[in-house]
């Protein structure tokens, strides 16, 4: 293989990951004072920049080495760090391992089918991808950020486009939708500002640096009580957590296509993400003290969610509140502190983020904009109209299920076992999702797309256009292949996790000492 | 012989080729006779591989027998260890810390399997090339393509679930046959009760295999792995099942109860036993040849495979009783509604769940070999039932039209002796066998299981026997309805479609018109009944032949013959004439009554049935299947929507609301902050006012301008916590 060969040769020297999130703020800069009528050049460079990011995720993927001890025996690789403020400890350093590639490669992912599915934006276009570039500048940023300070700047420079995002192209009550989600993310923001802070006292290190503070950081078991919970929370609002997670199904169904598919691909990701990474990483003892409270509390999400989805009448609803569901999975399995429920929670990461990626640019960009309708009565016979749109659907939802040869199955599997092992009777409970799951899967799937066409009109509607089809075949394709094949994401999420799951088990090792 | 256990990882892959070759190339996916030509020659060759395979291991064995036991005192006593394997596994995915690799075992049991479901899938395949040529909605070729990609995937899924080697890879090939007959069941989707009927069947098969999952959980849990086997780290383990067995769980139940008991939950889905029945006879929405297959011979004896396969768990786990009175229970109740229905593929699913019901009553008492037997010859005999009654449906559509309403109701037919012989006399084969009389292969397969039933569970053997009763009961009935006396398809019975209740409003949907007018088009509609084209009836004789034949592998009685029970390497019981000889006039019994009672009956297809009057509401009850789908309807599904609904209500107007007021909150703060600045700052410029109103308009529109302040506000708050934290502790 070609790009094998070239990616296990990657040249050094060359700051891989910062181009990722490079390219991207260089194409908003190009589009930024490109003409205002140039519409298809702001389209095509958009495209192909995200796409050359994505390139470059795949490239870091193939050239990963899981036998490589990495940077200071963490497992971190590319790491690229250099000053920036010094005096306050704070430096830019980034590097990647296999909790936050595989997040990395999702990004990449979402972004270019996402460009491919905003061809249609007439509004606005030059405003429109120059937000959403910003946007995935910001989150590439919080993937790869090793430094709390710089972490926080990337993660501001992802929430902000989205409520222009929101506000301006979206729909149905776009700016309730804005606010709410704005007001939410800020609210979680703060909480984790002010456990961030006191991270930076209260080490006595004076710095940001993640790696310097999970080394050498010493953290007394009462400074851990206090701070875990508010920068655990903090994130775990961005991933949707019960009670903190009526923001995201209203934010959904307000955005245009593209952002839908970003912020419940990818930006509910970064909640779950920094809660692993910043919150358990840095303070394991909280960890073991709180995360078991939390997992009772996911189940609400898991279950809850799931019967929310099933009575909804507006499509987007119910993906919205299945992302709800879904992710309280996520927050279950990091709940668990063992190497295989933590796997778990970084596939569940990858396969729901492509899995609903792919969901809402089949709901919003190829049934809504095309029927502007979402309400399920007014729907119905769509598989006649538009059979690929269908198989797409029908593809994202049975991954959505767990169905085993698609991606859903290998991450839920992975995430059962771990939670029996630590909580056997929240496994049971949280089972009872997977037939709900199916029941509004199907339910939707018959409503909008099986049955009599409801409207005359539907027969009439364009066709999907190649750039669509594309883009949720790359996505089905996906879901696939993690199915089949899963090896090639479970050995990385595996990989990445040992680090994080023997900091967890020395404290509870330490606390049970006490 | 190695060479067919060394390439015996070719037979699910040759369907599962056809599959994708049909799905992705479109040369051979636009055109129905190449693609069922694809698939037909796949299975052939699978067919060749398991035959080969079975031979192989007759003749010279699967490996050598490894016996279990020998640590730990007492363990491996009475477990069923299936004889020598052949096994062969490479790395699949890691999970956690432990490697999971994917990989297939050939012993006797999965040999018997693998050649019963390759020729019955092969003869399916065949009879669909002629059952479904009329299917040519909605006018496109790939329809049927379609059509034979998905058969061709089922049956690689369930060749695959056969042969797997560990529990996690069989879970993946049930949950994707799963799949397959939801895509089949509801093939005519267009069609509301077919989708219904579909969605239904995924999801209450879907309920008992959470339980599968838990239980496939809790057993990775506690023996770190999910191969078949007796070694070390396999979960056959003599040692592992020992600890088991003892180790308490919950509520006084070992483990191995609890995880045995989980298991069989998804045997109740699958196998569509009570109380998760009720998906099995909606299930025939679906063309008859999928029902043939997959409802009958092969996906629904995949929950009865599933308990046979880890038997030895069941053993240690003290659940035996409780399968046991499941599997009676089944038998019973099913063959009772079985005598009150009308629609001809009904009755044989309710046949089948009965039939089921007693391949799991044999395992709970202990009657593996009989399970098996059972599974083995039910399979033949009933996929030749169903082909035939496809064959009956077809011929009537010539007179009747193309309604399934119409053409499946047995009150229409009679006569059809007359119009159809070669389907009659198949059909004649296959009802003597699953009646169970000497010497067809139901005889031999059921007569196992009532003797190990008369031998070790009296009770079951007396319920088992009243089922015996039964069916030989109703199926003379539909014999005698449906072969003998006129045709009365010529009046038939007004359709009445069964209402189906949706809870989505706006789902309700009519066949398309267009699809009913174009059926007429093509099959006349007011014909005769006719014969069905040697493409149907040749896969008739083929089955036809294995239901008479297949009990004499195991044929005790008279012939001495005990090669099943040679093969599997369990003890063969002794025969017992006065059993069998109580079995065969229990069924001439019934075949005498049904026959007095039906063969004067139905000179019109409007005709009341005559035990309708005699049995009164006991009948009725039957007739309306002792409404468990009302129940269910009534219960669970509207208990599931009243849950959802009232948790959008909290959602809505709990934790919405609470969401609300803490904006109007911080708006009043931010009102006061404003007078504070109105009062204090009087003196100051008017522009600082407005500027602070507009604020707070933006506030009242867009609700947003303060959030920046409050993030600043808690920003300070912070740094002063933080800072008071650091100095002052």
């Amino acid at each position: 293989m070609y790009i094998e060969a070239l990616a296990r040769n990657l040249p050094d020297g060359v700051p891989w990951l910062s181009l990722t999130w490079l390219i991207t703020l260089a194409a908003a800069l190009v589009i930024m004072v490109l003409p205002r009528q140039k519409k298809e050049a702001m389209r095509w460079v958009a495209t192909i920049a995200s796409g050359l990011s994505l390139l470059i995720t795949l490239l870091l993927y193939f050239s990963y080495n899981l036998n490589d001890p990495g940077y200071r025996g963490l497992g971190l690789q590319f790491v690229e760090r250099l000053p920036w403020m010094p005096q306050l400890g704070i430096s830019y350093l980034v590097g990647a391992d296999g909790i936050n590639l595989p997040m990395l490669i999702l990004t990449g992912f979402i972004i270019f089918t996402g460009s491919l599915i905003s061809w249609n934006i007439e509004e606005r276009t030059k405003e429109y991808f120059v937000l959403l570039l910003l946007l995935v500048t910001g989150v590439y940023g919080v993937f790869m950020a090793l430094d709390l300070f710089l972490f926080f700047v990337f993660y501001e420079l992802a929430v902000l486009p989205m409520y222009l995002l929101i506000g301006v192209w979206g729909s149905t009550r776009k700016e309730y939708g804005a606010m709410k989600l704005t007001l939410y993310l800020m609210a979680g923001s703060a909480a984790v500002i002010i456990a961030m802070v006191a991270v930076y006292f209260g080490s006595g290190m004076r710095t940001f640096d993640m790696v310097e503070l999970a080394l050498f950081g010493r953290f007394t078991r009462e400074f851990q009580a206090l701070f875990f919970l508010p920068m655990f929370l903090g994130f775990a609002v961005l991933a949707g957590m019960f009670p903190f997670h009526t923001w995201s199904p209203t934010g959904h169904v307000a955005a245009p296509t593209a952002v839908s598919m970003l912020h419940a691909g990818v930006l509910m990701k970064l909640g779950s993400y920094g809660a692993l990474r910043a919150a358990m990483w840095l303070m394991p003892e909280g960890a073991q003290l709180w995360l078991p409270w939390i997992a009772i509390i996911t189940v609400a999400n898991v279950v809850y969610g799931a019967t929310i989805a099933m009575v909804q009448r507006d499509f987007k609803f119910v993906i919205g509140y299945s992302s709800v569901s879904h992710m309280g999975l996520v927050v279950m399995a990091l709940a668990t502190m063992n190497t295989i429920g933590l796997s778990g929670a970084v596939l569940q990461m990858f396969a729901h983020g492509i899995m609903t990626g792919l969901f809402f640019a089949v709901v919003g960009r190829m049934v809504y904009d095309r029927t502007h309708t979402r309400q399920f009565p007014e729907l119905g016979g769509l598989a006649k109209v538009m059979p690929f749109a269908a198989v797409l659907f029908v593809i994202g939802g049975l991954s959505s299920m767990g169905m085993p040869g698609f991606a859903g199955f290998i991450a839920e599997f992975n995430i059962f076992i771990g939670v029996w092992e630590r909580y056997p009777l929240i496994a049971i409970i949280a089972a009872l999702s997977i037939p709900i799951t199916a029941a509004y899967v199907l339910r939707v799937t018959y409503l909008v797309f099986f049955g009599e066409v409801k409207d005359p009109h539907f027969l009439d509607l364009p066709p999907l256009t190649g750039r669509e089809k594309f883009a949720g075949a790359m996505l089905a394709a996906i879901l696939i292949l993690v199915g089949v094949y899963p090896t090639i994401m479970t050995d990385m999420a595996a990989d990445g996790v040992t680090e994080i799951v023997a900091r967890l088990q020395q404290a509870a090792q330490g606390l049970a000492l006490r | 012989m190695h060479f067919f256990f060394e390439w015996a990882w070719l037979i699910p892959i040759f369907p599962l080729l056809a599959f994708v070759a049909i799905t992705l190339l479109p040369p051979i996916g636009r055109d129905r006779l190449v693609s069922a030509g694809v698939a037909i020659l796949a299975l052939a060759a699978s067919t060749l591989l398991a035959w080969g395979v079975l031979v192989a291991g007759a003749s010279q064995g699967f490996g050598p027998h490894v016996a279990a036991g020998g640590d730990g005192p007492g363990a491996g006593e009475g477990i069923l260890d299936f004889g020598g394997a052949f096994t062969r596994s490479f790395r699949w995915a890691p999970v956690g810390t432990g490697i999971l690799e994917m990989g297939y075992r050939l012993d006797a049991p999965v040999a018997l399997m693998l050649a019963m479901v390759t020729l019955a899938s092969l003869c399916i395949h065949i009879f669909s090339l002629g059952y479904m040529a009329h299917d040519e909605y909605p006018r496109h070729h790939q329809r049927q393509s379609r059509f034979f990609s998905f058969i061709a995937l089922f049956t690689a899924a369930m060749l695959t679930m056969v042969m797997a080697d560990h529990l996690l890879l069989f879970f993946i090939a049930w949950e994707i046959m799963g799949l397959c007959s939801y895509l089949l069941i509801g093939f005519w989707y267009f069609r509301q009760s077919a989708y219904e009927a579909a969605k239904k069947a995924f999801i209450t098969t879907r309920i008992g295999d959470v339980g599968m999952l838990l239980g496939i959980v809790l057993l990775y849990n506690q023996a770190g792995s999910l191969q078949f086997g007796t070694g070390e780290g396999q979960i056959f383990n003599p040692a592992f099942l020992e600890r088991i067995r003892m180790e308490p769980g919950v509520l006084g139940f070992s483990v191995a109860a609890i995880i045995a008991v989980l298991l069989f939950m998804g045997t109740i889905g699958k196998s569509a036993q009570f109380p998760l029945h009720v998906w099995l006879p909606d299930a025939m929405e679906g063309p008859t040849p999928v029902s043939a297959l997959i409802h009958a011979a092969t996906m629904v004896a995949a929950g009865v495979f599933l308990v046979a396969r880890t038997y030895p768990i069941f053993q240690v786990s003290g659940v035996l009783p409780f399968v046991a009175f499941v599997g009676t229970f089944t038998a019973l109740f099913a063959a009772l509604i079985a005598v009150a229905q009308y629609d001809i593929k009904r009755i044989l699913a309710y046949s089948t769940l009965s039939q089921l019901g007693f391949m799991v009553a044999a395992l709970g008492i202990g009657a593996w070999l009989a399970a098996l037997f059972h599974l083995l010859t039910h399979a033949f005999f009933k996929a030749l039932l169903f082909l035939g009654s496809g064959s009956v449906i077809h011929g009537m559509e010539a007179a009747v039209g193309h309604d399934p309403a119409k053409a499946q109701d047995i009150r229409n037919m009679g006569g059809l002796k007359r119009y159809m012989p070669t389907t009659f006399w198949t059909y004649l084969v296959g009802y003597l066998a699953l009646a169970g009389i000497f010497p067809f292969a139901g005889f031999w397969s059921k007569d196992e299981i009532l003797l190990d039933a008369w031998n070790h569970a009296t009770v079951v053997w007396i319920a088992l026997t009243i089922a015996s009763f039964l069916t030989a009961f109703y199926m003379t009935r539909q014999i005698v309805v449906v072969f003998f006396g006129n045709f009365r398809g010529h009046q038939p019975l007004a359709a009445t479609p069964p209402v189906e209740h949706s809870e989505d409003e706006g789902a309700k949907v009519h066949e398309p018109l267009a699809y009913e007018a174009h059926a007429e088009a093509v099959h006349g509609g007011h014909g005769n009944p006719h014969e069905s084209p040697p493409v149907m009836t040749f896969p008739l004789v083929v089955l036809a032949i294995f239901a008479a034949l297949s009990g004499f592998a195991n044929a005790g009685l008279f012939f001495g013959i005990h090669w099943l029970a040679h093969f599997t390497g369990v003890e063969a019981v002794e025969p017992n004439l006065m059993v069998a000889g109580i079995a065969t006039l229990v069924a001439a019994a019934g075949i005498g009554l049904a026959w007095l009672i039906y063969r004067p009956s139905y000179k019109t297809a409007q005709d009341r049935d005559p035990l309708a009057a005699p049995l009164g509401p006991l009948y009725r009850a039957m007739e309306r299947k002792f409404g468990f789908d009302e129940l269910y309807q009534l219960t669970v599904i509207r208990f599931n929507y009243a849950l959802g609904a009232a948790a959008r209500w909290i959602d809505e107007r709990i934790i919405d609301r609470f969401v609300n007021l803490t904006g109007l909150g911080t708006f009043f703060v931010g009102r006061i902050n404003f007078l504070i600045d109105d009062i204090t700052l009087n003196s100051g410029a008017d522009a600082l006012s407005e500027s602070t109103i507009a604020v707070g308009d933006g506030v009242r529109n867009a609700q947003s301008g303060k959030v920046q302040d409050y993030v600043a506000f808690i920003f300070a708050g912070a740094i002063i916590l933080a800072i008071v934290y650091v100095y002052a502790l």
